[in-house]
């Protein structure tokens, strides 16, 4: 990972959800952390710049974590949400998302949102 | 294609004949357009257009029933293009061109007729031309061009009743012996549904999809049939294959054809070819291969695309895949088999496991229901796509489908039966012996079976219309306001720029909330419809509350009892509300802070009755007075009738003196009476149509033509008997006019009263 690369929280409360994108995370370079349960998470947002809430949690929501977040300048949000309703993408975006990201995930899609806010590098060709 | 074009060439011909019909009175009323004087020209002309453009309308929706490249489809589209144009053109040359148009479309067809309803269409083509002579000998005066398009609605009406007498469509597919009449009682359906759509829809001038709202109920019994077809069958692959096989792919290839810029085209056509490949398949089928084939029938049933699932099976039949698939999984055995992936799978699953025998558990011996729970709809979500993470398709699928499901009930309300409930306890066994995420379980594909024919038939709702905007709000894109419910929650999503913007700044004091204060109120007034017409008790409940509270705000303007603090935990509260909502989960009211909210709203009811005790005179009333003397009649007829009300006089935008202010106190006390004794329609009954337990009353008043219109608009029943009407217009003083009641399909009942100004 090359310095200044921004660190990555993920909050959900899926153990093997949280596995998978945090190992596809490392692909593009980057180093999750995670909290399960994801209670504590006040404290962890001081050292991350990116944040990926799952929309579907047993106590609150996604949307109300982002609204929650959405004041703290320093942090990218991202939603993620399987439920594929168009909705989500209206009401995240909404919330204070910077994307809303749909399940399944794959790296390109992981890597166009982080690019699109300016994250990550874009290659040169 | 020949083949269908010939079996269903009786039905073509009736309805060749009725786009005859619509063209040759669209030729007419072209006619009499022309024939209009300049001098009646401006004031007929837009009624003409009107009337001219919904004949046209006709003949293309009727033009798209017939296969795709048959005559009359593709003169559908061609007309489609240039007859708006024509439509607004004079010009003798084009219509010259129209008339060629017309007849040649028409000579092109020799198609052999039914006789029951060539009889039938003789009888009413002869009134209809009787209808058109009578027209034609008429000077061309507005009303008479109704007599044509009567006649026409007459006609449809009768083959309508003779579509309904023919109409089996379930029983179409099931023989191979059908008699010709069963033949086309397919495409009579989809004739008899485009009749409906264009005579009773409200929705005709919204430009809805005609593949999405008309073809599919038809598609619908054709899969259904299919469906039952299968099951019926006794399960054998080549007992299915000889016997039914063709009808399938018959079936299969009509519903293609007709979904031609559906991607239901691509999943039929797909799942024609799997159906080939099962019966060119020699080898004995798997276990699971009806189960699969049927959970693919319903899920392209349900409108979802299955091409590529139908497209993976056919090439691991054909063997090529398989042997692919086997070499692959070797080569990655170490990565697929990832430990920590797997511990972490088994024990997850074994959590929601534990999680859903307690649910079980705790069902109710007595009645062997269940309501779903939020927790439930998680979990499965959850299970959904862990096991995509840990590659189990079969499972993902099966929990996808599991969790739809169980939406279902949540948003109607429904409670899990016993057979659910024995679905969900074979899945949870299931789990609890599953020892590796790689176990390729085929018993997923016969539990998503079994869950799917349970599937609660509830989607046709999600269809009707409800009212949602307000004809006057900017926000009003759809005529008279109403949407259907399914499309609700994506309006609502991308409504409420006021309320989602809202800071804290807002609502520090009278004055800065007065600049923002009509957008919140418009969007809360959407936001109570929206909560009510997707059963939200506790948000519409809210919104009632915030809604009373704005209006409440003028008698507290000062700084110190204005309350900013109240306003800004409610809005709060509201948006943690919305955020559940967009969730689909119940949104939760927090009731200590609706106790502070009702009791301050009591505290300005209780100054209302003091003052009700001794009413100010209304001997020199000024607008504010009146709107204040007649908003506390209301009240307190509603707290005897213990009726939920909210009533708004929109303030008028001239100056009202005051003879006018006491005639307008004189019509509309009695007026409001009637209207407040006449609502016997309780909470319970409007939530069932959805629409807010509280009743609105509108009150504006207007200039029109040296004189003054009150329309009073409540959003709820039919109009009053006339005896009622002219009994109420007994009461009104004699400077009053006319009172007329009119009722929209959306906004509810209307009531207007005339002065001249005095």
């Amino acid at each position: 990972m090359s310095q200044g690369q921004p660190t990555v929280l993920i909050l959900d409360e899926s153990p093997v959800l949280t596995l998978q994108l945090q190992r596809q995370l490392m692909t593009l370079g980057y180093t999750a952390t995670s909290l399960v349960p994801i209670s504590g998470f006040h404290q962890q947002l001081a050292h991350n710049s990116v944040v990926f809430v799952e929309l579907m949690l047993s106590q609150n929501n996604g949307f109300q974590l982002i609204r929650a977040l959405a004041n703290l300048p320093h942090v990218s949000l991202f939603l993620l949400t399987g439920t594929k309703r168009s909705t989500d993408l209206q009401w995240g975006l909404c919330a204070g998302a910077k994307a809303v990201l749909k399940r399944p995930l794959t790296l390109a899609v992981l890597r166009d949102a982080l690019q699109s806010v300016q994250l990550l590098p874009i290659p040169v060709e | 294609m020949q083949t269908a074009t010939k079996i269903l060439q009786p039905f073509l011909w009736a309805a060749v004949n009725l786009l005859a019909l619509q063209m040759e009175e669209f030729l007419h009323m072209q006619v009499m357009s022309i024939g209009i004087g300049p001098q009646q020209k401006n004031q007929q002309e837009k009624y003409q257009q009107q009337k001219v453009l919904a004949t046209l309308q006709k003949i293309i929706l009727l033009a798209r029933f017939f296969p795709n490249q048959h005559a009359i489809h593709s003169a559908g589209k061609k007309l489609l293009r240039v007859g708006p144009p024509l439509l607004f053109n004079n010009n003798s040359g084009i219509k010259s061109s129209l008339l060629h148009y017309y007849f040649q479309v028409l000579l092109g067809l020799q198609l052999p007729p039914v006789a029951a309803l060539q009889q039938l269409l003789h009888d009413q083509v002869t009134k209809l031309e009787i209808d058109f002579s009578g027209v034609a000998s008429c000077n061309t005066d507005a009303k008479n061009l109704d007599i044509p398009l009567n006649a026409t609605t007459a006609l449809l009406t009768a083959v309508m009743k003779f579509c309904a007498y023919k109409v089996e469509p379930s029983t179409v597919f099931m023989s191979s012996n059908k008699s010709a009449s069963q033949l086309n009682s397919d495409l009579i359906a989809l004739l008899q549904g485009d009749m409906y759509y264009q005579m009773h829809s409200p929705f005709a001038d919204q430009k809805r999809d005609v593949t999405t709202y008309i073809l599919r109920p038809y598609c619908d019994s054709l899969l259904e049939a299919l469906i039952e077809n299968c099951i019926k069958s006794v399960w054998s692959l080549t007992h299915f294959s000889s016997s039914v096989l063709p009808h399938l792919c018959n079936n299969l290839q009509k519903i293609a054809q007709f979904l031609d810029d559906n991607s239901m085209h691509n999943s039929c056509m797909a799942l024609e070819a799997t159906l080939i490949t099962l019966h060119a398949c020699n080898d004995e089928p798997a276990a699971d291969t009806l189960d699969r084939l049927l959970v693919l029938i319903f899920r392209l049933r349900r409108g979802e695309e299955i091409s590529a699932a139908l497209l993976a099976w056919q090439a691991i039949l054909s063997g090529a895949e398989a042997e692919a698939e086997a070499v692959e999984y070797e080569k990655d055995k170490p990565r697929l088999m990832d430990e920590t992936m797997a511990a972490v799978f088994v024990q997850e699953v074994q959590l929601y496991q534990c999680y859903i025998q307690n649910f079980l558990l705790a069902v109710s011996p007595k009645s062997q229901t269940a309501a779903v729970s939020q927790e439930l709809l998680t979990w499965f979500y959850k299970l959904q796509w862990i096991s995509l993470a840990v590659k189990c398709p079969q499972l993902s699928g099966l929990c996808g489908c599991f969790w739809q499901f169980l939406l279902q009930h949540w948003y109607h309300k429904l409670a899990l039966g016993t057979a659910t409930l024995q679905v969900l306890q074979t899945f949870c066994t299931r789990l609890e012996n599953m020892q590796t995420p790689m176990e390729n379980d085929v018993g997923w594909w016969q539990l998503q079976n079994r869950l799917l024919r349970l599937w609660p038939a509830l989607e046709s709702k999600d269809e009707m219309p409800i009212l949602l905007l307000d004809k006057k709000s900017k926000n009003a894109i759809y005529p008279d306001g109403l949407i259907t419910l399914a499309r609700v929650p994506q309006l609502l999503s991308g409504a409420f720029t006021a309320l989602v913007n809202a800071n804290r700044h807002w609502f520090v004091n009278y004055e800065n909330l007065t600049a923002h204060r009509i957008y919140l109120q418009q969007e809360l007034l959407l936001l109570e419809r929206g909560a009510a017409a997707m059963r939200l008790p506790a948000l519409e409940q809210l919104c009632t509350l915030l809604l009373e509270l704005h209006s409440a705000l003028d008698d507290h303007a000062d700084a110190e009892t204005f309350p900013a603090e109240l306003l800004w935990s409610t809005h709060q509260l509201l948006l943690n509300m919305l955020d559940q909502a967009a969730a689909w989960q119940d949104p939760e009211l927090d009731m200590v802070l609706v106790s502070r909210l009702q009791s301050w709203l009591g505290q300005t009811v209780s100054c209302d009755k003091i003052q009700l005790q001794e009413p100010p005179p209304l001997l020199q009333p000024s607008w504010l007075q009146l709107s204040n003397e007649l908003t506390r009649q209301v009240k307190i007829l509603a707290a005897m009738m213990e009726l939920p009300v909210r009533m708004v006089l929109a303030q008028p935008s001239m100056q009202l003196s005051v003879p006018t202010l006491q005639l307008l106190e004189q019509s509309l006390r009695p007026l409001l009476k009637f209207i407040m004794l006449d609502s016997t329609q309780d909470g319970n009954s409007r939530s069932a149509v959805h629409k807010p337990v509280i009743n609105s009353i509108n009150i504006s008043v207007q200039a029109q033509h040296q004189a003054l219109v009150v329309i009073v608009e409540q959003d709820s029943h039919e109009p009053p008997p006339p005896r009622l009407l002219k009994t109420l217009q007994h009461k009104l003083p004699r400077a009053a006019g006319k009172l007329t009641c009119a009722v929209n399909t959306g906004t509810g009942r209307t009531f207007r009263i005339s002065f001249s100004c005095p």
